[in-house]
């Protein structure tokens, strides 16, 4: 996150009350309860199938809650309407378990649509940004390249890069590798 | 066959009164004897007084998972029976693989129950399903009827470039296969009424009879439902494969609309290229019918075209291009609601794209009777 300008603040940056997360009738966890600082690393661990990406899912409102309320800062992101909930997510950087880049764009294209759209950047500003968020995961030279055309591990970073087009106050990683972490965490402190 | 009576053999000897000791011996390959058939072999040899099994494999040369499966049997037999298993004798490689397999106990209840369920069940589930979906069509109407309301107040935002691609494969791309069907289906239409028209020396209003089927119905019915074929399959397919692989997810958590952003520009692509190629078919449909009519009827190319002008007018034109029109926004949306609602694996995606065809087409001949009702009805 970004140290500089938000040390003063005391608030936690994510709060989650007597969360409870449910497929249907199947219920997957009870009454959750935790607070994220901000400046944070907040690791999520569990074996597999118990619920870790459901939580994040949970977390950034693609599932909803079966019972509790999530708040970021003082925000009641389960009560918030859609462009509430919108503006809440452009502070927020998601990297999804295989990138999720959207394959009908370029990388440029991919990190450069979020600045498109939520900047007055012109487009010269955007391919500049685009292309120091993919140096900063190591693609610099993959600008123009589709996601099809790149291995897998680097789909993943690229969608690192898009996560961080914002320059966001919180990243969700899942099933993150060591060279995730240490990217985000050196974006963090840009 | 030898090959196969070569492998996995085993042999029973008796330490003393309660002891079974299996033997084991040469090669066990899983392409050999099932290790299920040996069991009644062993079966056979627990006899009252055996409290222990114990295994010898000094013998065995080579063994793969079928040694893992016979002893892991064998050892559910032992336990019914009520018989301690010795493993002390079977090679490390296996005692290690067996200690895996045992490791985590089967967890109660994840087992799938074989559960077979009454015909009055099967209508109850797919009646509840058949609601559900109701539901969910419902709701992505109402989505897209908003982001209508949206575009109207010029407050959307897709990719131009996404509409221009678009355009370009349900526009010019879908050209051939559309010449193709047209141009038969005017043929066709052309020869069942020449040799009926013949009889009665009335030739010359093949022309009439190709030319209002085809501009009237004909022309804008054939390409919706190529179009449903062709190009709402591909919508549901590409939405489909993006719900499987999170771009959908991505786009929502990023503040993109999938259906501002995915379903809107399809819908506006083919709201304006159903319409041409509408046009298209038309005239293509007419010059399949006079190709009939010149080669089987001797008529001339002048008279087949001055007869069809006459047969036809401006409004049947436009009432076909506009019903192709809207066809062209049933296609999209029936293509764009089955890749939204589309699974999270590859099956589902066929699936998808198959629904999205038989959607398509139904919802086009559904509008085609309501289009002939209130035509008929406007006196058009």
């Amino acid at each position: 996150m970004l140290g500089g300008l938000t040390n003063g603040n005391q608030q936690p940056a994510i709060t989650v009350n007597h969360l409870t997360m449910a497929y249907g009738s199947f219920v997957l966890m009870r009454d959750l309860n935790f607070m994220i600082n901000h400046g944070d690393i907040f690791i999520i661990m569990g074996g597999s199938g118990s619920g870790k990406s459901t939580l994040l899912r949970n977390l950034i409102g693609l599932n909803e809650p079966a019972g509790g309320e999530i708040f970021y800062g003082d925000q009641n992101f389960t009560k918030a309407g859609l462009a509430k909930r919108q503006e809440v997510l452009t502070g927020v950087g998601v990297l999804f378990q295989s990138g999720a880049l959207w394959s009908s764009m370029t990388l440029m294209e991919n990190v450069g649509l979020p600045l498109e759209e939520y900047t007055d950047l012109n487009p010269d500003q955007i391919r500049e940004i685009a292309s120091l968020k993919l140096a900063l995961v190591g693609l610099k030279g993959f600008e123009d390249y589709y996601p099809s055309e790149i291995s897998g591990g680097m789909q993943k970073r690229a969608g690192l890069a898009r996560a961080m087009a914002l320059d966001p106050e919180i990243f969700f990683l899942t099933s993150l590798r060591r060279d995730s972490i240490r990217s985000a965490r050196a974006c963090s402190t840009i | 066959m030898d090959i196969k009576a070569a492998l996995n053999q085993f042999s029973f000897d008796h330490r003393d009164d309660s002891t079974l000791v299996v033997r084991l011996s040469g090669a066990w390959r899983l392409g050999g004897e099932p290790s299920s058939a040996f069991l009644a072999d062993c079966e056979r040899q627990l006899s009252a007084q055996i409290r222990v099994v114990a295994f010898k494999a000094s013998e065995l040369i080579s063994w793969d998972s079928s040694v893992i499966v016979f002893v892991v049997q064998l050892s559910g037999l032992c336990y019914r029976h009520g018989i301690h298993m010795d493993r002390g004798g079977l090679p490390p490689g296996v005692r290690r693989l067996l200690a895996l397999a045992e490791a985590v106990p089967e967890k109660k209840g994840a087992r799938k129950e074989a559960a077979k369920a009454t015909f009055l069940e099967h209508v109850g589930h797919t009646a509840i399903g058949a609601g559900d979906s109701l539901g969910e069509m419902l709701k992505f109407l109402g989505e897209m009827a908003v982001t209508f309301f949206r575009l109207v107040r010029l407050r959307v935002r897709f990719r131009a470039v996404d509409l221009f691609l678009l355009v370009q494969q349900c526009g010019a791309q879908a050209l051939p296969i559309v010449t193709l069907i047209s141009f038969l289906v005017g043929v066709i239409l052309a020869f069942v009424g020449a040799v009926q028209l013949k009889q009665f020396g009335a030739q010359i209003y093949v022309a009439d009879l190709v030319g209002i089927a085809i501009v009237h119905e004909m022309g804008a019915m054939m390409t919706g439902i190529i179009m449903a074929g062709r190009t709402g399959a591909a919508f549901a397919a590409q939405i489909g494969t993006m719900k499987v692989t999170q771009e959908i997810d991505a786009f929502t958590t990023m503040g993109f609309s999938p259906p501002e952003f995915l379903v809107l520009p399809r819908v506006i692509a083919l709201i304006f290229m159903m319409p041409l190629l509408c046009v298209y078919s038309d005239f293509v449909g007419v010059l399949g019918g006079a190709t009939v009519a010149v080669e089987m009827l001797d008529l001339s190319w002048t008279t087949y075209i001055g007869e069809t002008l006459k047969a036809i007018s401006l409004t049947d034109l436009f009432g076909g291009v506009f019903k192709s029109s809207v066809y062209g926004v049933l296609i999209a949306l029936s293509g764009c609601l089955r890749g939204i609602q589309c699974g999270n694996s590859s099956s589902a995606v066929g699936d998808a794209a198959t629904s999205a065809v038989v959607t398509g087409i139904v919802a086009i001949v559904g509008a085609c009777g309501v289009f002939a009702v209130v035509f008929y009805v406007l006196g058009i």
